[in-house]
């Protein structure tokens, strides 16, 4: 659910010193990052797991890596020239590092934009010769960033962050249908016209960090103003505005913004920032994960009127847990839940997500039933055109295929 | 009456440019060039004007006072820093000729950084920086791993190679970049040491700031400082300043003489640095400096203004967009400069023309040169005069009227544009698409240069940097204090 490559000119500089905040740049996305990193013209590859205590990069003057388990690399070797590529999407890694290890970097590219299998998928790549690639499918689904750090390096990643976090400026996101390639000596793109930039809207509700940009929008100036424009469409009075940690925080300042009411703290957790959702762990583990995460503040909203803003619901696991807490300990007045984006009610085509459409909540419940099951008074959706509208004035036509319209 | 003549020191697409300026003077002069390579713009236009064109080392004081017994030339024009620093022009002085271009010693200002530095901080000279400056290489490394956040840099003008940023633009990286930063201070030296024997420092270390890049030349009779438009060079060998350090891949400049991103009031404030510059220099060395004397400038969140080094000449490629946008005689002004007369000079400039030049070099520029060496290359100049854009040869050899590749930048190609920046930048990449290798050899440029999302960039940055630096002058804020724990206060005094 991630890529990066750093290269670094000279051949002095460990990139991979600097990859390892870029890694901890992504693991936002995953719990599980394969890498291939290039020294010499030796391609070494491995797995790490970014949240575990003490994990390194072996030495080298380039790097790719990919947040499983959506991420994957391929290697191929040819005549001695050998490639490595992480991607993301429907086309096959491997498949794309045999033709980089086999022809030309011009000739290639022009084939790989030809296969349409291709369109939804980005991906990075490195070759033994000192070349690197990057590239964006034709629609666009998945962002990539590229940005510098002094005459030392170029680096690309699937967001901003990441390549802040390696010492780097932000520059630029490719174009859907965009490859830029190059070395030590030359730098090309190959730019087909055309391409659709619909760029998937779960990076913005949930995917990113909100100190990123993706794709050119600031993804915490779009929570903020997902929330307020949820707010204008929910006539109640509350009388306090919490968010579920950690994602929801934006869009609850935001919806707390425009409503004049204050907004509080409700849960701290007592395990990190981690994320639920994305874990590798058993729906028991799940749970208890969840609930080390929330544990309420006591008194502050004792027989008030609430607004519990969240930035989407899948399982509605969460959801569910929090309200509980609530109304248990605290017993709350109302509850309103206010999600601020559209109801996802299938898995994603392109592999952004690896959601099982039979534990979507609202694929499979109409509202009156997720409000029993929430033990909400009120349920409000982001109207998916709000969201539309935002992206629009940044030449952005969102896909929101796992999405209700 | 006899012509006058000119004598032009050098072979590069700074020398072309100048020589092209000098061709179009109502003197009507006969120029002559001296060059270890043969520039087939400069052979032109000295076959011309019945000048004669001379290969020898412009580094050379005897190759060229050969040159000049042999031409008598009423005026020598020098136009690289490495025949400045080898007394080039003192030799010729010497016998009597009339120099454009400093003595060896006044050349201190390019050659020494740490020279401009001292001299900066010695006659309080805004836009300075702090650094040290270092014989023993283990020294620097011991001191640049301390400080942090700094630049390496060869003491020695090295051609636009070796210094490095070791940016430490978060916390986190600090260590990574210091011991980075320590490891290639050993290497620099060892390469500087072996390469140059005329200076004693090798390696300055200095703070490293962020900003936007311009430069500001100027010429100087050493009494009165005259200030040329801006130009903004791009030192990135690629597109979205990615990749190394060259020496210039294109620049931009207008309209009039500001560029967009700047004030009037910054403008003014870098030609006081350089008035200021060449009157400390007065002070220190008591010589009048005589030419071209260039501030490559940063504006920073701290002066505003910033000097990151002095030229002791024009920029390459920054004057050959002087070549659509100078009025007046161009000659003129060079020849009232060596006789000390800069003073009633009128410089005339074109207002209303926005120009952006792009280098052309050959793939393996700048790190792998020998790569870069003997591809035939070919030029459609015609197709490029049609655009209305100037050709300007620069690292190519013409052999056995075969023109090579000497592994630097090829050539220039500089566009003028009344509507803007954009029309300019894709004039420039349609008269590029007219200069090809003859053996395929790749060829590299950058697109981006001129083009609206780069001036976009720029402007944001200068914005932000104005911010910072107004801030500080309004309360007066040039003594910055740090507080390390366990050690104490630790102040930086920029006022004195
Ligand atoms: N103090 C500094 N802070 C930040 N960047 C710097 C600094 N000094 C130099 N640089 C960067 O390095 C480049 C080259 O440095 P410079 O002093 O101009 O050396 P040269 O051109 O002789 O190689 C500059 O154009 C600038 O981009
Ligand atoms: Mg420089």
């Amino acid at each position: 659910m991630g890529l990066l490559l750093s290269f670094f000119f000279e051949k002095d500089q460990d990139a991979g010193r600097y990859s390892y905040y870029g890694i901890m740049g992504l693991r936002h996305r995953g719990y599980r990052v394969s890498y291939a990193v290039l020294n010499g013209d030796d391609i070494e590859v491995g797995k790490v797991n970014p949240w575990s205590e003490r994990w390194s990069l072996p030495k080298g003057y380039a790097v790719i890596a990919g947040v499983e388990p959506t991420a994957s690399i391929g290697l191929a070797s040819h005549n001695g020239k050998k490639a490595a590529v992480a991607s993301e999407g429907l086309c096959d890694p491997e498949e794309i590092a045999k033709m980089l290890a086999s022809s030309k970097i011009d000739e290639t590219v022009q084939k790989i934009f030809s296969m349409e299998k291709n369109d939804s998928c980005a991906f990075v790549g490195l070759s033994s010769e000192g070349e690197f690639i990057a590239y964006r499918g034709k629609n666009g689904i998945r962002p990539l960033s590229l940005g510098g750090y002094g005459f030392e390096s170029v680096y690309f990643a699937t967001e901003s962050a990441p390549i802040t976090l390696m010492g780097g400026e932000y520059r630029y996101d490719l174009k859907p249908g965009e490859a830029v390639y190059g070395s030590r000596t030359f730098f090309e793109r190959y730019d087909i016209k055309g391409g659709k930039r619909t760029t998937s809207l779960f990076e913005y509700i949930y995917l990113a960090r909100p100190d990123s940009y993706v794709d050119g929008v600031n993804v915490y100036l779009f929570r903020k103003s997902m929330g307020a424009r949820v707010a204008r469409r929910h006539d109640a009075n509350v009388d306090v505005v919490v968010g579920v940690p950690e994602t929801a925080l934006p869009y609850a300042l935001g919806y707390a913004e425009e409503k004049g009411v204050p907004l509080e703290l409700a849960f701290i957790s007592t395990i990190g920032r981690i994320r639920t959702a994305l874990a590798p762990i058993s729906q028991e583990e799940r749970l208890m994960a969840l609930s080390l995460k929330l544990n309420p503040v006591p008194n502050v909203f004792e027989g008030k009127s609430i607004a519990i803003v969240d930035d989407s619901v899948v399982t509605g696991l969460t959801l569910k847990t929090v309200i509980h807490r609530l109304r248990r300990i605290q017993a709350v007045k109302e509850v309103h839940v206010i999600v601020s984006s559209p109801k996802i009610v299938d898995s994603c085509p392109y592999g952004v997500n690896k959601l099982d459409p039979k534990t979507l909540i609202a694929r499979t419940l109409d509202d009156e039933k997720i409000k029993r099951v929430l033990d909400a008074d009120e349920l409000v959706w982001l109207p998916l055109e709000d969201a539309l509208k935002y992206l629009e004035s940044f030449g952005i036509d969102p896909c929101r295929r796992c999405m209700s319209p | 009456m006899s012509k006058f003549k000119v004598l032009i020191v050098g072979g590069g697409a700074r020398e072309h440019a100048l020589t092209l300026l000098i061709s179009r003077s109502e003197i009507e002069p006969s120029i002559s060039a001296i060059s270890s390579n043969v520039n087939p713009g400069i052979l032109r236009l000295c076959e011309g004007t019945n000048g004669k064109y001379f290969k020898g080392k412009p580094t050379d004081p005897n190759d060229v006072l050969k040159a000049a017994e042999e031409v008598s030339p009423d005026l020598v024009v020098i136009g690289p820093e490495e025949p400045l620093f080898s007394g080039v022009s003192d030799t010729l002085k010497d016998k009597g000729f009339i120099v454009f271009g400093p003595t060896a010693r006044a050349s201190l200002i390019e050659k020494d950084k740490g020279f401009a530095r001292n001299l900066m901080w010695k006659y309080k000279i805004p836009g300075r920086l702090r650094y040290k400056t270092f014989v023993d290489p283990e020294d620097a490394a011991e001191y640049a791993k301390a400080v942090g956040d700094s630049v390496v840099k060869p003491a020695r003008q090295a051609g636009g190679r070796g210094v490095r940023v070791f940016g430490e633009t978060a916390e986190h990286l600090s260590k990574i970049a210091r011991e980075a930063a320590a490891s290639y201070v050993k290497r620099l030296a060892d390469v500087i040491k072996k390469k140059y024997k005329d200076i004693e420092n090798t390696i300055v270390v200095e703070e490293r700031v962020e900003g936007v890049e311009y430069t500001l030349m100027t010429v100087t009779d050493g009494y009165d400082v005259l200030p040329l438009p801006i130009v903004e060079d791009h030192p990135h060998l690629y597109p979205w300043d990615l990749g190394p350090e060259t020496g210039g891949m294109g620049s931009i400049s207008g309209p009039s003489y500001i560029l967009p991103f700047l004030t009037e009031d910054e403008f003014k404030e870098s030609s006081k640095i350089v008035e200021m510059t060449v009157k400390a220099l007065f002070d220190e060395i008591k010589e009048r400096y005589v030419g071209a004397i260039s501030g490559q400038m940063m504006l920073t969140s701290f002066w505003g203004p910033t000097l990151i080094e002095y030229y002791a000449r024009f920029g390459d490629p920054e004057i050959g967009n002087l070549v659509f946008m100078i009025n007046s005689d161009f000659l003129e002004l060079l020849d009232a400069a060596a006789r000390k007369k800069i003073s009633s000079y009128k410089l005339n400039i074109n207002e209303n023309v926005y120009v952006v030049s792009k280098a052309v070099a050959p793939e393996g520029y700048p790190l792998e040169r020998e790569k870069a060496k003997g591809h035939p290359i070919a030029v459609d100049e015609n197709t490029i005069k049609k655009l209305g854009c100037e050709v300007l040869y620069g690292g190519v050899d013409l052999v056995n009227g075969e023109l090579l590749t000497t592994g630097s930048r090829a050539i220039e190609v500089v566009c003028p544009s009344k509507k803007g920046f954009e029309e300019a930048s894709l004039l420039a990449e349609k008269a590029i698409a007219s200069i090809k290798t003859l053996d395929g050899y790749r060829l590299i440029h950058r697109w981006d240069i001129g083009s609206p999302e780069h001036l976009r960039f720029r402007l944001r940055k200068a914005r932000l940097a104005r911010l910072a630096y107004m801030r500080r002058r309004s309360k007066g804020l040039f003594i910055i204090y740090d507080w390390i724990p366990g050690k104490g206060l630790v102040v930086f005094d920029y006022s004195s």
